[in-house]
């Protein structure tokens, strides 16, 4: 007991103590997790409605709120999220309800949701006459006096019969991830997702690289992946780079979305009518004005074609009056139907995408719904129909957010497995503990001595914790290389271990003082580190900082274990060995 | 208890046969095993690069003519010359050779390493399922003719854990990208998802770039590295040994792991940075020891410094190797594959190089302090 009391009253040991309390408050970690965290709250959404509040950027993930319940079903991970949205859906079409009201519990609060039902409304191709009584007031002469009275009078209306069907509910309007057991977060090589480097083609200023990255954020936004994390980042020369990590497996549709100008224009007769981002106030995502409407086959290829409809600005339909004012109306294939001389041109990036005829009762009128339509091919319907899919969310997220100022090029994009990431992690960890129990035997072999290869050991792990207590606190995140280096950094530990250990030993055998075997150990460990340091130093800025985590996780370990865990493990080794 | 006064009875016999012997048994034999693999596999390509070679040889020799007449100093004056010093000639030899291979490599492929895509442009896929690699390269470059393709085997524990290819897409054409992503899975004798495999690609000018980029930042590292190192010791001799040290580790590594044919990929570049810091530990603690040290002889004092630095080196070693072993990432395989090597030339090069040069140093300088 007496040593357990010299090593727990001594200085340094507590240091190491308050730095471990410290690590374990940044990771916070939990045995069990269960519920999914929200990341993403849409704005307008029926869940920004409902006052769930979008957590914000570059929240721990222990602090995101978590959802535990959706009406009676329990939320334990993604799957059971899905599934008890998916039960919701299939209860509202099942039962036609034209509303529904949900209620979300979360690890914070109680929030009742109403979500609408998404309704398809089709003509049946019959009218219905429908008597229509409204109360008018009518003024009539009685005995020379006017009298004011109230009267019914009923009009005949004749409507197109339409049928309504409910597809479903109104998407939640959220993102949610499976609830994290820690503030560790991992890098996209273990998480899964897609990262690419953009290069501007030419040099941004502060304000229009924050726009940039802004309107591909938006972008990315509008395709709803689970998590978006996009920064500039320069090397050494000072070339500017954007980085954007999306994690979902999508990488073809993310590297379309961020290369792509993006530069939409509507024109007729060569005259502009509005262009995508700042003409348009709204891009309809409902399923009633934004679908595939049929499919054909075409050779050995199936055409699919959609539209959707977009609202533009008051300026920009009083553009659409004043061009189609001066156009002469044709007749067209439909005889009842006619239209415009001109048709208006789709143009995406100075390249011709699509035309369509317009009505010529919309001549002159400033019209601000727009129609646009488009086609996607595949080699079967239902490629062909994920790739109309695609392309709707692509084509409105352009629409939505305007063009890129500058073109960016892609100079680098990895896609990960979200699975291969996992099984990499799992092993990276049985790796890390393999070595550790490799080194101790080994240290055990050479000094015979428990009083040293355990204290070794958890030096060994502390150091480990003390570097992840270190990343969750900043949000660095891990990756793969950075794992090496935690690897490579308690690797160094050990070796300054030796020489305390050695020092120690052998300083006594020459009857020095334990003072003089310290400080010669600590003259050799602080060579070493000085070393170390400068070896990694330069690595913060070679390369887009990719190799960023491996220099952070290496300087930051050996950092720690000279500063606080080796002169702590300089004094138990001291005690034990009954100095 | 036992284990000190084992270490004290040694001590206290101070004959310099056993600690010959010793010497001669442990590293020794591994570096000749080396410089034969070297001599073996470089001399046909020798003869290309003639001029080259004949340059950094004579520059070498220079260097040991200096140190030749050094060492020939205290010979003349007193005995001839110790087996410790003999034994110099092998690192030192191994060096040149290193430096050869190296030259014949940059004059033949125009490159001083093998890069992998992430250092040159092009795209890697990483497959997790096991599949023959020779076969799947002929099948694949029957599809694309126009391509290079690498297809190399990913190992965990012996067993073959997936494929890693390596071609030369350019990252602006994204219907390559797609159309080799789409003959993978046709010609592929496993069926493959998208969750069996990871691509990574990277641009050419940005691979060129980055490529620059570590290689300034491995000079800049090696610079501060040297600042730190003198302004430590203060002393001109052991600095420069510590830093000769830390270049050869560099350089034989580089050479060995040409010769094994491997692709250096991004991780690879950070596991050499990180092979200066910690070749140089053992570095560190055998010129403290020896320099710091007032007791006893210097050869005592080498002897002790090699106990705890074995001891270093081996607990590396020993996580290193498990980690090579066990691990499937191959980020995390190639580093660990080249502080392997790394480590293993580092042995010589600490034990016989740096501390040769020391003790011929520190024997003189104690001669002439005597005087």
């Amino acid at each position: 007991m007496g040593r357990a009391k010299k090593i727990f009253t001594n200085g340094r040991v507590i240091l190491m103590l308050i730095f471990i309390a410290l690590a374990l408050l940044a990771i916070s970690p939990t045995i069990k997790t269960e519920g999914v965290a929200i990341t993403f709250v849409e704005k307008g959404s029926a869940a920004d409605i409902a006052g769930i509040q979008k957590p914000p950027g570059g929240a721990n993930p222990r602090s995101l709120e978590v959802i535990k319940r959706i009406d009676n079903y329990f939320i334990a991970d993604e799957a059971d999220y899905f599934a008890a949205i998916k039960a919701i859906n299939k209860s509202v079409v099942e039962n036609q309800l034209s509303e529904k009201v949900v209620v979300i519990t979360t690890n914070k609060k109680l929030y009742t949701v109403l979500l609408e039902s998404v309704v398809d409304e089709k003509r049946t191709g019959e009218y219905v006459i429908k008597n229509i009584t409204t109360e008018k007031n009518v003024t009539q002469i009685i005995n020379g006096s006017k009298v004011v009275a109230l009267e019914n009078i009923t009009e005949e209306v004749r409507e197109a019969e339409t049928i309504k069907t409910v597809l479903g509910i109104q998407n939640l309007g959220i993102r949610v991830v499976k609830a994290p057991g820690s503030n560790l977060r991992k890098g996209i090589d273990l998480a899964g997702g897609v990262r690419v480097l953009l290069q501007p083609e030419v040099e941004l200023d502060d304000k229009n690289m924050s726009l940039i990255i802004k309107i591909m954020e938006n972008r990315l936004n509008h395709l709803g992946l689970a998590n978006i994390n996009i920064r500039k980042v320069t090397n050494i020369k000072g070339d500017q780079f954007i980085s954007v990590e999306v994690t979902g497996f999508n990488e073809k549709q993310v590297v379309n979305l961020l290369s792509q100008q993006g530069k939409f224009e509507a024109k007729i007769a060569n005259q502009t009518v509005f262009v995508g981002g700042k003409d348009i106030k709204n891009v309809c995502t409902s399923s009633q004005c934004s679908r595939i409407e049929s499919c054909s086959r075409s050779g050995n290829q199936i055409f699919c074609n959609y539209f959707f409809q977009v609202t533009i600005s008051p300026e920009s339909a009083q553009r659409f009056a004043e061009i189609t004012e001066k156009l002469e109306v044709i007749p067209s294939e439909d005889p009842t139907n006619p239209v415009l001389s001109e048709k208006i041109d789709f143009f995406l990036d100075d390249q011709y995408e699509q035309s369509l005829s317009i009505s010529a009762d919309l001549k002159g009128k400033p019209e601000t719904t727009v129609r646009i339509t488009g086609s996607a091919i595949g080699k079967d319907e239902d490629e062909a129909r994920i790739n109309s899919r695609d392309e709707i969310q692509n084509l409105q997220a352009i629409l939505l957010t305007g063009s890129i100022p500058v073109k960016m090029n892609i100079v680098q994009s990895d896609a990960f497995s979200p699975i291969l990431g996992k099984e990499a992690l799992n092993n990276t960890i049985l790796v890390g503990l393999l070595s550790i129990l490799g080194v101790a035997a080994i240290i055990f072999i050479r000094f015979r001595k428990l009083a040293i290869s355990i204290p070794v050991m958890i030096t060994m792990l502390i150091e480990v914790f003390l570097i992840l207590g270190f990343a969750a606190f900043f949000g660095w995140e891990l990756d793969l290389v950075a794992l090496a280096g935690i690897i490579i950094a308690t690797g160094t530990g050990v070796d300054d271990q030796i020489v305390i250990a050695d020092e120690v030993l052998t300083g006594k055998k020459r009857f020095e003082s334990w003072k003089t075997r310290i400080k010669k150990a600590f003259f050799i460990i602080i060579g070493a580190y000085l070393t170390t340091i400068a070896g990694i130093f330069p690595l913060f800025w070679a390369g887009a900082g990719l190799l960023k985590g491996f220099a952070f996780t290496t300087i930051v370990g050996v950092s720690f274990g000279v500063l606080i865990t080796r002169p702590a493990f300089a004094r138990i080794v001291k005690v034990l060995l009954k100095e | 208890m036992k284990h000190q006064e084992k270490l004290e009875n040694i001590e206290n016999v101070d004959s310099s046969k056993t600690e010959e012997e010793e010497r001669k048994e442990t590293p020794k034999k591994e570096n000749v095993a080396e410089n034969e693999e070297l001599f073996e596999k470089k001399e046909p390509k020798v003869e290309i690069i003639k001029e080259k070679k004949k340059k950094k040889k004579f520059f070498f020799k220079k260097r040991e003519e200096k140190e030749k007449v050094k060492r020939e100093k205290p010979i003349k004056e007193k005995k001839p010359k110790k087996l410790y010093q003999w034994l110099l000639l092998i690192p030192f030899i191994i060096l040149i050779l290193a430096i050869v291979q190296i030259c014949v490599q940059s004059a033949t492929t125009g490159d001083f390493i093998y890069r992998d895509a992430s250092l040159k442009g092009g795209s890697t896929i990483t497959v997790y399922k096991v599949i023959e690699p020779g076969q799947l390269q002929e099948s694949l470059q029957a599809k694309f003719p126009d391509k290079s393709i690498v297809v190399k085997k990913l190992n965990k524990a012996g067993k073959q854990a997936g494929v890693i290819i390596d071609v030369d897409i350019d990252i602006n054409k994204r219907e390559d990208r797609d159309s080799f992503e789409a003959g993978l899975l046709e010609v592929s004798p496993v069926e493959l998802t998208q969750d069996d495999y990871d691509i990574r690609s990277m641009g050419s000018t940005l691979g060129e770039g980055f490529f620059k980029e570590v290689v300034i930042a491995m000079v800049i590292a090696f610079v501060l590295m040297g600042v730190v190192v003198f302004g430590y010791f203060r002393n001109f001799v052991p600095s420069i040994a510590v830093i000769l040290a830390a270049f050869s580790d560099i350089v034989i590594t580089l050479a060995i792991v040409n010769i094994l044919g491997i692709r250096i990929s991004i991780a690879g570049i950070a596991a050499f940075l990180m092979l200066i810091g910690y070749s140089i530990d053992t570095d560190i603690l055998l010129s403290t020891r020896v320099l710091k040290t007032k007791e006893s002889n210097v050869k005592s004092r080498i002897k002790s410094a090699m106990k705890t630095g074995l001891t270093m080196t081996f607990t590396t070693l020993a996580a290193v190797s498990i980690a090579f072993f066990v691990s499937t990432a191959p980020p995390i395989k190639q580093i660990m594959t080249i502080l392997l090597i790394g480590l293993i030339v580092d042995l010589m090069n600490t034990w016989i190089q740096n501390a040769g040069i020391l003790r011929w140093f520190a024997e003189r300088k104690f001669k002439h302090g005597q005087s």
